[in-house]
């Protein structure tokens, strides 16, 4: 049987690359509420079994606690979840210890490295009255090089993430 | 298709993992229901209420409690509950993966986590 290496080429490189992200699970951003596919399922493989920053109490032999890669110092009373977009993890605060020149309880929404937890930069909202220190809570969608955000105060916005 | 009146009060989304769907609600049950059926294939009672919603990811249900402990319960038809420790704080945000790393908020700290 006469095979041509072009059609050889054709049929290798999808198997390949379907054996590959078999074993290893396909990694991807999380750049919206609920993740890509809106379900709050990942495909990912080769994740901790668990996690404490304290003791931890693993309930089996195998249990495989995770190891801190960084942490990042919120507010006093966050609701916000995270969401991930190239290279920068967005989180609602409440400005305890991010941006030093906004003093004062308010709502902020932090922009971080990926990578290190480093604060790249941070958005800040106008204080508000009668403030319960929870920060700004729903996390925003990130498409492309913007953001879209509602506020805790209705305010719908679309920001630049490059800051 | 089918209902399940099983839980009370569930603040956030329910998420799909394969052939079953989870859901926790504010009593701090977390339930596991056959996708299809909607019957239930086990459930789980926490220390404290559930306000965020559930994750799954490479095959586990991470599922963080208002009093802040992380369980991590095997996703699968029967239960298996492989840790149970806490965050040191109150946590009401619901955890995420991104490029191998699991992120889980609480009330005071983002922890970005690895294997």
């Amino acid at each position: 049987m006469n095979i041509r290496p072009m059609t050889l080429t054709f049929f290798l490189i999808p198997l390949v690359f379907g054996l590959w992200t078999l074993d290893v699970g396909l990694c991807a951003d999380w750049p919206n509420w609920c993740g890509s596919q809106r379900t709050n399922a990942s495909v990912e493989k080769g994740l901790p079994d668990g996690f404490t920053p304290g003791s931890g109490k693993p309930t089996t032999p195998t249990t495989a606690m995770g190891t801190l890669k960084w942490s990042v110092k919120l507010g006093s009373a966050v609701l916000a979840s995270p969401v991930v977009a190239d290279g920068r993890v967005y989180i609602g605060s409440a400005n305890v210890t991010g941006d030093s020149r906004y003093t004062g309880t308010r709502d902020v929404l932090q922009c971080l490295d990926e990578a290190t937890g480093k604060l790249l930069w941070q958005l800040n909202l106008p204080p508000r009255g009668g403030h319960d220190g929870m920060g700004m809570a729903a996390p925003p969608t990130v498409v492309g090089d913007r953001a879209y955000l509602f506020t805790i105060g209705g305010t719908f916005l679309c920001l630049d993430v490059n800051g | 298709m089918w209902t399940f009146s099983g839980v009370k009060y569930v603040g956030r989304d329910v998420c799909r993992g394969g052939r079953f769907v989870y859901v926790g609600d504010l009593t701090g049950t977390v339930f596991c229901l056959d996708a299809k059926t909607g019957k239930q294939m086990w459930s789980h009672k926490l220390p404290s209420q559930i306000d965020s919603s559930l994750l799954i990811a490479d095959k586990k249900l991470y599922v963080i409690c208002d009093n802040g402990t992380l369980d991590v319960f095997a996703a699968s038809a029967t239960k298996q509950l492989l840790s149970q420790a806490s965050l040191g704080a109150r946590s009401a945000g619901t955890p995420c993966v991104a490029n191998g790393v699991l992120y889980i908020p609480t009330y005071t700290t983002l922890y970005a986590v690895t294997k």
